[in-house]
């Protein structure tokens, strides 16, 4: 038995190793001929169609917490599909007309819908194609009376297969499946998502995999890299297993930080927030379990539509995310929108320089047909949790007290409708423009809280835009004048016991968080999937180290030069 | 009864409006076509809706006949104008 090492697409992270189960799976056989008893036939495809129905609502049952909200979804538009008017009535009619028998009228009828959804030039739809293909597999294998469910030992082992769907998948015994392995497959396809939910290690794309290997062989899956080790010697399969051991270890270390309250080496408290930019985000939070939500987009409102979002299809939106939060803090950020993005409906006039003109806090002044709704339904919504609204893209006091004037005002008329609100909403402002940081004392007496949003701070400070490829290395998280913007919102929001928070991609840097924490800030917000790993750099810092580097940063002189001194050891 | 919309997503139509239409309209006794062009469809059938491959900018035309033919294209309106949120 050659030895050898085969490639394909990782497309769910991990390793495993241990012996194959080979399953090759074949078509279920398709009869040709005319059937005789066309009553039977429909009553068999009749049948069919309701099992399978009844296993995919199964499947939804029975797995529902292994699967997103997405993947849900997936099995939830196979049941639409099978209810398809169309797919069922095109059936029915070959069974009738044809005198086909159920099966083949089942297998041509889906091919021509699975082949219309492949014709088109969208990738989406192509995967939408295998949906349909499953979702005739099952069918197919219903009326044949072939067993849907892989029998498996109660044997931990490596599926090697040529088709995986997400039926199949969702089937999968997930405590003995160590991995699974297959000829084909796309790294988007919803079979992937999957495993990958399941946290099965998987590979796809391995050409000739089915025909290479017998049930029994071991290999090595290193769902990493992409590789397939077959036939493995045992000094190979020791070394793999330290691999599995060292990862697994690193995985629980991470699981263990979900439930525990970030802290440094020395004990103390930082408060870790996500950065959301939809409602379907929220879910997701639960596995990262934030101290709450340190900024919520709600550009998602206004882009790729023609109407402007009502005010209470926000309310609805912004109560659900006060309710799934729980009364941890949620920072809402009201729209924060400029002439570069197409918004038909907010008819910007053309600028020389949206980036400069009228965008965030500016536009919602100049357009209250638009602001109010907005403020409303989060006054509304604000007896449903622990409220914080935030202003973008703001210069002066000036705009943020029009803001606030505009706020009683609307809250002035609910409170006469009989509109209870949160006597406890906090407002505060995004701290991006250089101005407003320099002047932050001058918020004080009005705001409640501030947030640096560190990716434009840095393009207004160095003049630079980071998606332009000419100047974009001007663009640093390292950059020493940006660093003493912070600094010094951090000493006037401590010097007036102000909450300070960092939303922009510095805060979930981990190259950056000694420095942050060096400042004194104690509130970082990130997209959640950094949580764990920010969580996981704070237990190797110490706060009085941190502090001890901020002499050394005011003396940088450039990016490097700070970079350098963020990469020594305990930083 | 007949509905014109212009459609705003620019990835089209995915799976989601386009069960949620579908779903919504199969409430519907009347007999629903949705047009694009020369393509016509039955608009109950989530994958006759897919397969059009609908893009943002299309121009597609919803004719109802049929008892409840005005409520179905009420219906139609009020997603496409929500988004397709339920």
């Amino acid at each position: 038995m050659a030895k050898s090492m085969l490639k394909g697409l990782a497309v769910s992270e991990g390793y495993a190793q241990g012996p194959v189960v080979v399953i090759n799976f074949a078509h279920p056989e398709i009869q040709s001929g005319k059937a005789n008893d066309i009553a039977a036939e429909l009553k068999r495809f009749n049948d069919a169609i309701k099992k399978s129905e009844d296993q995919i609502q199964n499947l939804i049952k029975k797995k529902g917490a292994f699967l997103g909200s997405d993947e849900k979804k997936i099995f939830e538009a196979h049941l639409m599909m099978i209810a398809d008017p169309e797919f069922t009535d095109q059936i029915a009619t070959k069974i009738r007309d044809e005198q086909a028998f159920a099966t083949r009228a089942v297998h041509e009828v889906a091919k021509g819908f699975a082949d219309m959804l492949a014709a088109l030039d969208d990738p989406y739809m192509q995967e939408r194609s295998h949906d349909v293909k499953d979702i005739s597999s099952r069918i197919l294998r219903n009326l044949t009376g072939q067993s849907f469910e892989l029998k498996q030992d109660t044997q931990k082992m490596i599926l090697v297969t040529n088709d995986i769907t997400p039926s199949l998948v969702a089937e999968l015994d997930d405590e003995n499946t160590l991995a699974v392995v297959c000829s084909q497959g796309g790294s988007t396809s919803h079979a992937a998502i999957l495993l990958r939910n399941l946290e099965i290690p998987a590979l796809f794309g391995v050409e000739n995999v089915t025909v290479l290997l017998q049930g029994g062989d071991k290999v090595l899956v290193d769902a990493i890299t992409g590789d397939l080790s077959i036939h493995p010697s045992e000094a190979e399969e020791n070394l793999f297993a330290e691999k599995i051991k060292k990862y697994a270890i690193e995985k629980q270390e991470l699981l263990e930080l979900k439930d525990k309250d970030a802290v440094t080496g020395d004990g103390t408290r930082v408060f870790l927030y996500a950065n959301i930019g939809s409602p379907a985000e929220v879910a997701a939070l639960k596995k990262f379990n934030p101290d709450g939500i340190g900024l919520f987009r709600t550009e998602f409102l206004y882009l790729e539509r023609k109407a402007p979002p009502t005010e209470d299809e926000q309310f609805e939106i912004y109560k659900f995310t006060l309710q799934a939060m729980n009364n941890k803090k949620t920072i809402i950020r009201t729209l924060d929108i400029g002439g570069d993005k197409e918004v038909p409906f907010l008819k910007i006039p053309k600028e020389e320089n949206p980036f400069l003109g009228l965008r965030g806090l500016r536009l919602c002044l100049e357009r209250e047909e638009i602001f109010r709704p907005q403020i409303r339904a989060l006054l509304r919504a604000s007896v449903y949790g622990q409220l914080y609204v935030m202003y973008p893209m703001v210069t002066t006091v000036a705009e943020f007290l029009a803001a606030q004037k505009l706020v009683e005002e609307e809250k002035d008329k609910l409170t006469k409708a009989g509109v209870k609100i949160s006597p406890s909403i906090k407002y505060g402002i995004m701290i991006e423009i250089p101005a407003a940081a320099l002047m932050a004392e001058a918020f004080v007496p009005y705001v409640d809280f501030f947030s640096l949003g560190t990716n434009d701070l840095i393009q207004y400070t160095c003049a630079c835009d980071r998606q332009n490829p000419t100047v974009k290395n001007l663009y640093s998280s390292f950059e020493p004048a940006v660093y003493k913007l912070i600094e010094h919102t951090a000493r006037v929001s401590q010097k007036y016991n102000k909450e300070l928070s960092i939303c922009g991609e510095m805060g979930g840097q981990t190259k950056v968080t000694s420095f942050l924490l060096g400042t004194g800030i104690r509130h970082l917000s990130m997209s959640g999937t950094l949580i764990p790993k920010v969580k996981k750099k704070l237990k190797d810092l110490n706060i009085e180290q941190c502090k001890a580097l901020m002499p050394q940063l005011n003396d940088a002189k450039t990016a490097l030069d700070v970079e350098n001194i963020l990469k020594r050891p305990n930083c | 009864m007949e509905l014109a919309i212009k459609v705003q997503n620019e990835d089209g139509l995915h799976a989601r409006p386009a069960g949620i239409l579908a779903k919504a309209i199969s409430q519907f006794t009347s007999k629903v076509e949705l047009s694009v062009g020369e393509k016509k469809i039955n608009a109950k059938s989530i994958m006759s809706i897919m397969s059009l491959g609908l893009k943002g900018g299309d121009e597609i035309l919803f004719s109802a006949e049929g008892e409840d033919a005005s409520s179905v294209i009420e219906k139609i309106k009020c997603l496409f104008e929500s988004n397709f949120q339920e």
